[in-house]
């Protein structure tokens, strides 16, 4: 037992060995903790020669923000990103996983890979944990069949669409895109229309805020416009911070430990009288 | 008649001799020797290397030590790929036992732990003894300073003084010889030199065919793993007296 | 009550001019009972990376003695230290490994690179990292750290001024936060030296 716990390196999968004890746990009333999400506006939609996904900044933690400006576009393959909304554990370690099993799996076929192939690996994953891994997605990408867009669920269900929001904000931003979307947007329209789109749902959606990022897939190129707008900037923070004089905190002791540069000096000086 | 009973390691020839398991210390013979030897401050390793190309990369770092554990360390000789893999699970072990009882692991559990491993290999079927012999060097603070020898069969003892690999009967009995109780760390480390420079086949001993390391305790009472660097040899090399400048090769 | 609150405590990291700072507070309780006032939550991994492990105590000792395990195999067999990019991507991946069944531990991360860059990340007890640039919190006094820091924070500081800084910032939310406090505890890490501190606080 104690040897396979901590057998290494693990060769993936979940251990599950503190689960009774958590449960335990809750059952003597003390709750368990609430996970980093992404509360969450995430949208992506179709337009003349590729795909367009967007994605607010905001991470909470119940009603905290834990992060003003995380990455909620996902690399999947050089021409798939995936956005995710859902637990930030696990929309980064699922997408993680499939990315690397896609990289693979174009070792093996010597060819780009496809959106359907990452959407299959996705759902196949999260259906098996019956909704218990809650990631809930924007897939797009564009490979020899063409651009697509997919949303993914986290039971494993999927949808294929022209135009997709997801997460707490994804009403919000549905409205603008049911208003205003048509086929054949141009590259300069579609992202306007993302960003009014993520932004709706920065300003009307507790759950998002902050920054848009985009993503644009065309055939053979991906431009990642990482922070495309800043609608949220500091203003209140005074320039210079707060100063205190040196000292001012009361110190009860100090041990100073000098670091080692590169080079070893104890070296040889016991041997070499 | 013995043919009948070399192909495997697992059973006894009519004269009681496991013969994969001799075979596979033959082939320890073969290989670069390492020295160890127990001073009244530490401990000494010093090993071979064998230069087989010009064109070989020389690593880095050591090829014939290996640290295992802050306050232990171990020399090789027989086949690398073999030892890789206990190395490997000797680290293992000790981070497991430190793990277990957050203290480091005695000298004598892993070494036994180890040779535990190797024995499995002579006693259970379809697969060959580890090539390998160790001379594992360490401190703990029930024993002080250790040094033992293990080979294939997974015998391990304690030691004064050992060698492994090519030549180890001559260095052995040259060892038995020269060793006395009180000898200091610098004077284990000049006693196998000038032991490895008779032993080794090559005529003259340099710092690039040498490697050194030694255990001992810092004043701060940490024990301390260091291996000599190849300038540092060198110098030793000519204070020792071991190596006649003029004889090095210099073409 | 949450679990994070049965033993109290804060956590805050923050980045200077080529330093960093991590520093937490010195109680143990057990709910709203002080067991300990000398208490560590912030461990060093080498001297160059230090973890501080906010929430329940017993899986937070454990937690450390796996990473412990895990980098000291990671420097035998690569005869060099984690970097802590690399050091958070192993405690992100050995808490998501327990994803069903998770340590109650939130961790902070804090770490000077090879070019003496500071690298501050923080993570929930799942292994979601948040990488920030200035400064991360975890505990029962993280709101309160939130607000403080997000004053008190400015870009570019020199050792001693960061050290004023993250300790002010510390002892200013603890005193927000029953259930931690009792001074704190701050290192202060250059590249040339790490400085242990003990800080003076409220003992109520």
């Amino acid at each position: 037992m104690e040897k396979a716990r901590v057998d290494l390196p693990p060769k993936g999968g979940f251990s599950f060995d503190l689960c009774r004890r958590n449960e335990m746990l809750t059952k003597k009333g003390l709750q368990l903790p609430g996970f980093r999400k992404t509360g969450t506006t995430i949208v992506g939609l179709i337009f003349e020669d590729g795909v367009i996904l967007g994605a607010d900044t905001r991470a909470t933690e119940g009603p905290i923000v834990a992060d003003k400006n995380c990455e909620k576009i996902h690399y999947m393959a050089p021409n798939i990103y995936c956005c995710g909304a859902g637990t930030a554990a696990d929309t980064e370690a699922v997408t993680d996983m499939v990315s690397s099993q896609l990289q693979l799996h174009r070792y093996a076929t010597r060819r780009e890979s496809r959106v359907i192939t990452a959407l299959t690996l996705l759902k196949s994953h999260l259906f098996s944990y019956q909704g218990h891994v809650s990631a809930a997605l924007v897939l797009g990408g564009v490979d020899i069949t063409g651009p697509h867009l997919h949303t993914v669920y986290p039971h494993g269900s999927t949808d294929t669409l022209p135009f997709a929001t997801m997460g707490s904000g994804s009403l919000a931003a549905m409205a603008v895109f049911e208003s205003k979307y048509k086929e054949g947007l141009t590259r300069e329209d579609g992202i306007q229309l993302v960003g009014e789109a993520i932004c709706s749902g920065i300003f009307n959606d507790l759950g998002s805020g902050s920054n848009v990022d985009v993503c644009v897939i065309t055939k053979g190129k991906t431009d990642y416009l990482r922070n495309h707008q800043l609608p949220n900037p500091r203003t209140y923070i005074s320039s210079r911070g707060y100063s205190f004089d040196r000292g001012h905190t009361e110190v009860l002791s100090t041990k100073i430990t000098p670091l080692k540069l590169k080079a070893e000096v104890v070296e040889n000086d016991a041997m070499e009288e | 008649m013995s043919r009948r009973y070399d192909s495997r390691t697992t059973i006894f020839s009519p004269e009681g001799r496991l013969y994969q398991v001799e075979y596979a210390m033959e082939a320890i013979g073969n290989a670069g020797s390492a020295i160890g030897i127990l001073a009244t401050d530490g401990v000494v390793l010093v090993g071979e290397k064998k230069v087989t190309s010009k064109l070989l990369q020389t690593s880095k770092s050591t090829e014939k030590m290996y640290k295992i554990d802050d306050h232990l360390a171990c020399a090789v000789a027989g086949i690398m790929s073999d030892a890789n893999i206990l190395i490997n699970t000797a680290r293992v072990q000790a981070q497991r036992y430190t793990f277990a009882y957050q203290e480091p692991m005695p000298v004598e559990q892993l070494v036994q732990s180890l040779c535990d491993t190797k024995q499995g290999y002579t006693q259970f079927g379809g697969l060959r003894p580890f090539g390998v012999s160790f001379l594992f060097s360490g401190w703990d603070s029930n024993f002080g300073f250790q040094l033992y020898m293990s080979d294939p069969s997974g015998n391990y003892s304690g030691w004064k003084a050992a060698a492994i690999g090519a030549n180890n009967q001559a260095a052995q009995s040259m060892l038995k010889q020269d060793y006395t109780e009180d000898l200091g760390r610098e004077e284990a480390v000049n006693l196998a030199l000038k032991v490895l420079s008779k032993t080794m086949d090559s005529t003259s001993l340099t710092s690039d065919k040498l490697e050194l390391a030694e255990i001992f305790l810092l004043p701060s009472g940490k024990v301390k793993y260091q291996v000599c660097s190849p300038e540092g040899l060198t110098k030793l090399l000519l204070k020792s007296g071991v190596n006649q400048p003029a004889a090095e090769p210099s073409a | 009550m949450s679990i994070f609150e049965y033993n109290g405590s804060a956590l805050v990291a923050m980045v200077g001019k080529n330093c960093f700072a991590i520093a937490s507070d010195r109680r143990l309780g057990v709910q709203l009972q002080t067991v300990a006032t000398d208490f560590r939550r912030i461990y060093r991994i080498h001297d160059k990376v230090y973890i501080g492990l906010s929430g329940l105590a017993t899986d937070a000792q454990t937690l450390y003695q796996r990473l412990v395990f895990r980098h000291k195999l990671y420097q035998l067999r690569e005869e060099r230290d984690m970097k802590p990019e690399t050091f958070a991507s192993l405690v992100s991946s050995i808490l998501y490994e327990k994803r069903f069944g998770p340590y109650f531990c939130q961790p902070v991360i804090a770490g000077l690179g090879d070019d003496d860059q500071p690298f501050i990340c923080t993570m929930d007890c799942l292994g979601a990292k948040e990488l920030a640039k200035d400064f991360v919190v975890s505990g029962s006094a993280s709101e309160s750290l939130y607000g403080a820091c997000e004053s008190m924070y400015k870009p570019d500081m020199e050792p001693e001024e960061l050290f004023e800084n993250i300790s002010q910032a510390l002892l200013a939310s603890v005193d927000r936060d029953c259930l931690s406090g009792w001074g704190g505890h701050v290192f202060l890490v250059t590249p040339s030296e790490v400085q242990e501190r003990t800080l003076k606080g409220r003992m109520d």
